[in-house]
């Protein structure tokens, strides 16, 4: 049977209810101020730690190819420059000493790490950063090495615009044939999804740096600082292209490819979400005023302000040009927020029009709206999956978002804009758990 | 011994007095809650004067105000308070750039500027706001293969043609910015260094 996204109905009964328990709750009045103490003892209370988990491992093999790298570029730029423009020369040794220091501070941080098995999973030494973090860190130094000794090179004039092209031109080749040769295999469907998603934002990220911008001076001595920027933005696209190979190893060579199935799955919610989409038309179109009653200042208002203002974030365009870029895997992640945040629309409008949260809470009203939030959420993240933990990270937001409502004031407009977040986080929660059961369920079936 | 606006410029006018635009407000007139309107200036022109050894030019009744106000020269008799110092060709060609001009139709913002010697300075923009002129200038590394020293500063008059007569605005504003946005735009070589 098709898993669908929560109704209003599964939505309240999971919940435990706070919002129902808040019908009728007895009113302070609007203007009334609230004790900063409580509010801020509320705001303090701890925000649940979103689940990140970096698809891939990291080797310390492709750690130390970027560090090479980078040590065999500064070291082709002299400590002592001598030029005729004396501010030249001064710019590009203050930059080479920086770098240097720099590069000696991160090789010493990474000291005693020559073990290739190293990975994601593996214990660290607790001042030591994650490995991912360390190869952004390194891939960083290599591109500035490389736009350092671009910038060196163009001010003694011995780079120009065609070798730059040609350089430009190569990497662009070699993208071409890794994306044509490109399956969507994994070990299973959801891996599938988050490694491939992420193969795509490097690619993306490659393709960005080999737009041709800005244009290369006429003369290379015109501009060392631009020619410099230029050179490394050719090296971030040839260094990240060059992690993505690596990266590709790790999918398996056999076996099926998921891609079918991850178009399937996003058409699938986009078409779901479009209907809901339909559905909501005067909301969207038309604001609160669409209620059957006026919700000016309440919760409410808050409440369905953030909701529909994040439905509106996660445009059905957005997602088409996702699957019009061939970018499935990230298809389906925009698919699956999509969904979720249409779905959350669709509760918060059910349950204002049906009477709820008209009134400002009181103190202990707020903080279960609070607690009932990060229960929510947490439940989510205990969840397995991983569409759950990606799913549920707007509602984190939220509940860090209302809290810092919390400390801007006592009033009940604050109170208010920190409740109307709260119950957002909650229902939003609720249908990224039903909506990653959707994801999963429409990957399997599709692939089978 | 400096020569005179007569020996660089030839002609000779009777000397009166600079007619600086601005001494007339019209600022009572406008509506203060009105959004000022602005438009680009495109069709300007733009010439400039380094000297490494002394100023590019004097102004008779300089009172050593403000280098981001400039002169404004409306008309024949205002190029009569204008002197130069050294008369090379590049003086000649600023100075031309000043005679040349017709001031029926345009007026000149005549800046004096001291900057570094491995920079130059460039007009990024020119705006008008109804009786305002609004100026920005900015400042770029000069090329890596250009000889200069830091920590020596040199003497700039940047002299701006703009198509309306000193009596249609009012005292021009001027901002500078440390760095060329059009740096990665387009690029133009008009502007001397």
């Amino acid at each position: 049977m098709m898993h669908r996204a929560l109704t209003r109905r599964g939505a309240v009964a999971a919940a435990g209810t706070t919002l129902a328990a808040l019908a009728g709750c007895s009113a302070l009045s609007m203007g009334s101020e609230y004790d900063q103490r409580q509010l801020r003892e509320i705001a303090e209370q701890p925000v649940p730690d979103s689940s990140y988990s970096y698809p891939f491992t990291v080797s310390a093999s492709m750690i130390d190819f970027h560090r090479e790298r980078t040590v065999a570029l500064l070291e082709q730029v002299p400590e002592s420059v001598s030029l005729p423009n004396a501010a030249t020369a001064s710019e590009i040794e203050n930059d080479r000493a920086a770098l240097s220091d720099r590069v000696e501070t991160a090789s010493a941080e990474d000291g005693g790490q020559d073990d290739d098995s190293e990975s994601e999973n593996a214990e660290n030494d607790d001042d030591q950063a994650p490995p991912h973090r360390r190869l952004f860190e390194w891939r960083r130094n290599r591109v500035d090495a490389a736009s350092l000794l671009g910038k060196y090179r163009a001010a003694t004039g011995e780079i120009d615009r065609t070798t730059l092209r040609q350089r430009r031109d190569a990497i662009r080749s070699a993208r071409s044939e890794f994306v044509a040769a490109h399956e969507y295999r994994g070990i299973d469907p959801e891996r599938a999804v988050f490694q491939h998603q992420f193969l795509e934002g490097m690619l993306r990220n490659v393709g960005r740096e080999l737009e041709p911008y800005p244009p290369f001076p006429d003369e290379s001595t015109d501009d060392p600082e631009t020619v410099g920027y230029l050179v490394g933005k050719v090296v971030r696209a040839e260094s990240t292209l060059a992690d993505a190979r690596r990266f590709r190893e790790q999918v398996p060579a056999e076996g099926t490819s998921y891609r079918p199935a991850m178009m399937a799955t996003a058409t699938w919610l986009r078409r779901r979400a479009r209907l809901t989409e339909t559905e909501l038309e005067r909301y969207l179109e038309n604001g609160s005023g669409s209620f059957g009653r006026d919700v000016t200042g309440t919760p409410a208002d808050v409440w369905f302000g953030v909701a529909r203002d994040i439905a509106r974030e996660h445009s059905n365009s957005d997602l088409i040009d996702a699957i019009g870029e061939s970018s499935y895997a990230t298809a389906v992640i925009e698919a699956g927020l999509r969904r979720t945040a249409l779905s959350t629309l669709q509760t918060v409008v059910e349950e204002i029009e049906g009477g709820q949260f008209d009134e400002t809470p009181s103190t202990d009203e707020l903080r279960s709206l609070r607690e009932a939030a990060v229960e929510a959420v947490q439940s989510t993240l205990d969840g397995d999956s991983r569409f759950e933990d990606r799913f549920v990270e707007p509602a984190i937001g939220h509940i860090r978002d209302g809290s810092k409502r919390l400390e801007a004031g006592t009033s009940s407009e604050s109170v208010n804009r920190a409740a109307g977040r709260f119950a957002y986080a909650e229902s939003q929660a609720r249908q990224a758990t039903a909506v990653a059961e959707e994801v999963e369920y429409l990957l399997t079936t599709a692939a089978d | 011994m400096p020569s005179t606006r007569r020996d660089i410029l030839g002609a000779a006018a009777g000397l009166s007095s600079l007619a600086l635009a601005g001494c007339q407000s019209l600022q009572d007139e406008s509506t203060p809650t009105e959004m000022p309107q602005t438009d680009p200036v495109t069709d300007y022109a733009v010439a400039t004067l380094r000297r490494t050894d002394g100023t590019p030019y004097r102004y008779s009744s300089d009172d050593g105000s403000d280098e981001r106000q400039p002169l404004v020269l409306g008309s024949n008799d205002d190029l009569d308070a204008i002197t130069f110092e050294s008369p090379d060709s590049e003086t000649e060609r600023f100075a031309s750039f000043l005679q040349e001009t017709d001031f029926q139709h345009w007026s000149v913002l005549l800046y004096q500027r001291q900057i570094r010697q491995c920079y130059r300075q460039r007009v990024e923009s020119v705006w008008r706001r109804p009786e305002s002129l609004s100026v920005t200038l900015c400042r770029e590394r000069l090329p890596a293969d250009r000889e200069c020293e830091t920590g020596t500063r040199d003497e700039l008059g940047i002299a701006i043609r703009v198509p309306f007569p000193s009596d249609q605005f009012d005292r021009p504003s001027t901002s500078i910015s440390s760095e060329c946005a059009a740096r990665l735009g387009p690029r133009e070589t008009a502007e001397g260094q």
